[in-house]
């Protein structure tokens, strides 16, 4: 059976402010959504979320419902909606706006990307070139390397583990690679204003996305870049 | 000589942290969870955005929202610049929303399109939600065939229909 995507949203933000703006947009769009923020008390987040979460089972025979007519949207604020809270039947995840700190976005992508999930999950990071989202996205970057020198190298996995051997330079140099070749470089010209079609549809369609091997979509684009989620393979390379 | 030390202050550093530290990562404990991937996508600034960075930088913004007639602008504070480019990137209209001067209501209301175009990501967000509510086109016109047959005789062209489009995709995907 040819399959549809049937994708559930999770769009986090760190203003209350653009949820406002998005929740006018959605209205617009007639799409049905969910809110959390810092204001909703508990009673309404635990309702939010099963609705939400109903759709797994919402379709006809107890099956997802694919239809239109599904909640598309979920929209969190990312400090209030991004700890604890299980929304696994979302696989996609919009970062509307970074945080300062890198783990607070990772918290709030690990909302649908949990024990419970049964789709491959997608994580789109939006940042507008030549502003302030790069600057911020540097500051991550660089925070996530002092944490990769420290925590992920040491290869704390097993509990009392000796080392195998010294940390030299090249292991060093491997760590304090950057997720993102040359941050500054990006959309420099007018034409990059815009992400072309053909980019578009490589890291939209679920299926090339995470096609493997020869067949796997470029990690750099001209307006996207895969981040690389093997710095734990990477290192657990390293120590054997 | 500068880096072998700074790798030695690495190695004490991790000697020093062992007895405390154990550090399970999902991967680890997880084996047959679904895969993850992160992408970073970039979107330029709209016309108006570029117009309030400029303003922001110059410290006017304030003064230009009122002579536009956008009375939110009135308490904005100019000191700091990071937080006002932060709000300009993410929505112009974080700044309060122009109002339509035919109708006198918010601009946005009248003109959803406006809402967004006046900002790059939201334009490239409002992409991708299309995108993803949609799913992939050829699958879409497949089942609306597929669940529109009700007589036997358009479930007959839905099953050609299908064989067609399956060949297709076939050909398309192989």
């Amino acid at each position: 059976m040819l399959y549809i995507d049937g994708h559930q949203v999770l769009i986090f933000s760190q203003m209350t402010k653009v949820l406002n703006i998005i929740e006018d947009y959605l209205n617009f769009r007639r799409w049905k959504y969910c809110r959390i923020d810092g204001s909703t008390n508990i009673d309404d987040r635990q309702a939010a979320m099963d609705v939400f979460n109903a759709e797994k089972t919402g379709g006809k025979d107890g099956t997802r419902n694919y239809g239109d007519d599904r909640y598309f949207v979920f929209m969190l604020s990312t400090r209030a909606g991004g700890l604890g809270i299980n929304l696994t039947s979302a696989d996609t995840c919009i970062i509307f706006d970074s945080d300062w700190n890198p783990h607070a976005d990772s918290q709030a992508m690990d909302r649908c990307h949990r024990l419970g999930q049964t789709r491959p999950c997608a994580i789109y990071r939006l940042l507008t070139s030549n502003s302030v989202d790069m600057e911020m996205m540097e500051k991550q970057v660089s925070k996530k390397k002092l944490e990769r020198m420290t925590i992920a190298g040491g290869d704390f996995r097993k509990a009392g583990k000796r080392s195998q051997g010294e940390m030299t330079f090249d292991k060093l140099q491997n760590l304090l690679q950057s997720d993102i070749q040359d941050l500054q470089g990006r959309g420099q010209d007018i034409e990059d204003i815009k992400i072309s079609d053909e980019e578009f549809e490589m890291i939209m369609d679920r299926k090339r996305l995470f096609e493997e091997g020869e067949n796997a979509i470029p990690t750099e684009g001209k307006m996207y870049d895969l981040i690389n989620a093997n710095g734990g393979d990477m290192l657990g390379a390293m120590t054997t | 000589m500068l880096e072998q030390r700074k790798n030695q202050t690495v190695t004490k550093l991790h000697e020093i942290l062992r007895p405390f530290l154990l550090r399970r990562v999902k991967v680890d404990v997880l084996k047959e969870m679904p895969p993850k991937k992160e992408i970073v996508v970039y979107s330029g600034m709209s016309k108006l955005q570029l117009g309030y960075a400029d303003l922001i930088e110059k410290g006017v913004l304030r003064d230009e929202l009122l002579r536009q007639g956008i009375a939110d602008g009135k308490n904005l504070s100019q000191t700091n610049k990071m937080m006002n480019h932060r709000k300009n990137v993410n929505h112009p209209f974080m700044f309060g929303e122009p109002l339509d001067p035919a109708t006198g209501i918010h601009i946005g209301t009248t003109y959803p399109q406006l809402l967004v175009r006046a900002s790059g990501k939201f334009a490239l967000m409002d992409r991708m939600l299309d995108r993803l509510h949609k799913g992939k086109l050829l699958n879409r016109l497949l089942l609306h065939v597929f669940f529109c047959s009700a007589s036997s005789f358009y479930s007959r062209i839905a099953i050609v229909y299908m064989r067609r489009i399956s060949n297709l995709s076939l050909s398309c995907f192989i």
